[in-house]
């Protein structure tokens, strides 16, 4: 579904990313692991359309190319990103975010069905339809976000960080959501400090390095890859090999 | 009572007015100062309709607000797009807009004053008593005010419950989050100042009914709608709404109790309370 080849993304002088390949398939959720900085989020604002590639980067989306092209536009071919800090419309409610997500025309004719599948992962919006999206707590808010961008009928879904300023309790909620969401057709591509919880509900993984991809292996072998067990999982193994 | 009525009739205008700038500098994030003109010129083509074509104001509306939309359209396209394209934040894109239309202000009020010249003018639509609640109004006032109010209606129905409204309230909330829902912002942008403008034209027209106006008497709208949106909130309907009766009341309330000519200084008296005491606005919340 998802191709992207020979990735490129400067700011200025700064080389953030660079010769990054990954691919992203229907119902398999690939996780980025990488420190700060290591790039996660330029990749997924580059592959979005948020931030500009450089020349040589191929991005292809179901067979068609979508490198440059303006991120309301990569939305109509089936990506959506929810962005690091989420990116909801505080000012608006439940009802009215989900609703701007169906905004892309690819999303207008599935859009009762997707409303009602994005109500069952999160009965809780059910409960606060009308609320005003900025009183709601950061969980309830990170539900918003994930909702908005399913409801665009996305083939693959990519997030960055969402696990971020959520209680453990919650962030574990939000991961068996995620393993859901797959479950029911959608390829997933996260972004995520938190290896652990990420590790257990992914099919593959990636590492990532000063703005390079420096590892890909499926996920069982990456929980127990000494290099990543000490790098992501607090040098502690998790399950010994 | 009296009073009351009639400055809520004044601020029905003065609310569709500014309800084009709160759009234009809410949505598109242009703060523009020609404004005003935008407002003269439908006075003018009002005018001209009424007097030589014979074509009652309220159905000229019908063909003023296409116009305008056309124009203001063309103003965005020509001439503010390459300055947002350009700009890299929104601090800078303001100081230009704010340039760019001082200097069409000035452009538009040139060519209106060479076209009509300096002098006043005026005509007579439905100038006849109207009775509220044992008080008589001008029927033109009247009117005016309740053409305001639905278009007024129409514009909040649009906004708060059609999927297109809601994604330029989406886009006045959070631009950048707005393209992850396949909103195209810089059309979203252009469409809600040429709509801005078309409303801003729909209150000149209105206003023409019972106003006696000149060439150069835009900067002086610019500035009132500018205190309504600003003591409305930016970019908020609901709060220039109120804000615009409360300036119509105000005005209407000093002119008639103290002095017809300190209307200008209750504005400026207004505009600076509500600086001091509610910068985000009275119905907004203080930015985080």
């Amino acid at each position: 579904m998802l191709e992207v080849s020979n990735l490129g993304v400067r700011y200025g002088h700064h080389t953030a990313l660079h010769g990054v390949s990954l691919h992203v398939k229907k119902a398999e959720i690939s996780v980025m692991l990488g420190t700060n900085g290591a790039g996660k989020s330029s990749l997924l604002k580059a592959v979005a359309g948020m931030v500009r590639t450089e020349p040589g980067t191929e991005i292809r989306m179901n067979g068609q190319a979508i490198s440059g092209m303006a991120a309301h536009r990569i939305v109509e071919h089936g990506i959506a990103l929810v962005p690091e800090g989420r990116g909801v419309f505080g000012e608006l409610s439940v009802e009215e975010n989900l609703a701007l997500g169906a905004f892309a025309k690819r999303a207008r004719a599935s859009e009762a069905s997707t409303l009602r599948l994005v109500y069952d992962l999160f009965p809780r919006l059910t409960e606060r339809k009308r609320q005003q999206v900025r009183t709601m707590s950061g969980g309830e808010q990170q539900m918003v976000a994930i909702g908005r961008a399913l409801m665009s009928a996305p083939d693959v879904l990519m997030l960055d960080e969402p696990s971020l300023g959520l209680s453990p309790l919650l962030s574990k909620d939000l991961f068996k959501s995620l393993k859901k969401i797959a479950a029911s057709g959608f390829g997933i591509l996260l972004v995520e400090q938190n290896a652990t919880l990420s590790l257990k509900i992914a099919d593959r993984g990636y590492l990532i390095e000063n703005g390079a991809i420096t590892g890909e292996d499926s996920a069982d072998n990456l929980r127990h890859n000494p290099a990543v067990i000490s790098a992501y999982l607090g040098g502690r193994t998790d399950q010994a090999p | 009572m009296q009073i009351l009525v009639t400055g809520l009739l004044l601020g029905g205008t003065y609310a569709l007015i500014a309800l084009g700038l709160t759009l234009q500098y809410g949505v598109a994030r242009i703060m523009n100062l020609a404004n005003g003109e935008t407002l003269v010129a439908a006075c003018f083509v009002a005018f001209w309709l009424f007097t030589v074509v014979e074509v009652n104001p309220l159905i000229g509306m019908l063909a003023i607000a296409p116009i305008a939309v056309a124009l203001n359209w063309l103003i965005y396209a020509g001439l503010l797009q390459p300055l947002v394209r350009r700009a890299r934040n929104r601090g800078m894109l303001e100081v230009d807009t704010i340039l760019a239309t001082f200097g069409l202000l000035f452009l538009f009020q040139g060519l209106m004053l060479l076209g009509f010249g300096g002098g006043y003018f005026s005509y007579k639509f439905l100038a006849e008593p109207f009775l509220i609640l044992g008080d008589s109004y001008g029927l033109n006032r009247v009117v005016a005010f309740i053409a305001a109010a639905s278009i007024a209606a129409l514009l909040y129905l649009f906004l708060y419950f059609t999927r297109y409204g809601t994604a330029i309230r989406a886009v006045a909330v959070d631009p950048t989050s707005a393209q992850l829902v396949a909103i195209d912002v810089p059309r979203m942008a252009g469409f809600a100042f040429a709509l801005g403008g078309a409303l801003t034209a729909c209150g000149g027209t209105l206003l023409s009914t019972f106003y006696t106006f000149n060439a150069s008497m835009g900067v002086v709208f610019t500035m009132k709608a500018l205190i309504i949106v600003i003591m409305g909130g930016v970019g908020d309907v609901r709060g220039a709404t109120i804000a615009a009766l409360i300036l119509g009341v105000a005005e209407t309330t000093v002119a008639s109790l103290i002095d017809p000519g300190l209307t200008l200084a209750t504005n400026y008296a207004l505009f600076i309370l509500v600086l001091l005491f509610r910068p985000q606005g009275i119905l907004g919340r203080a930015s985080a």
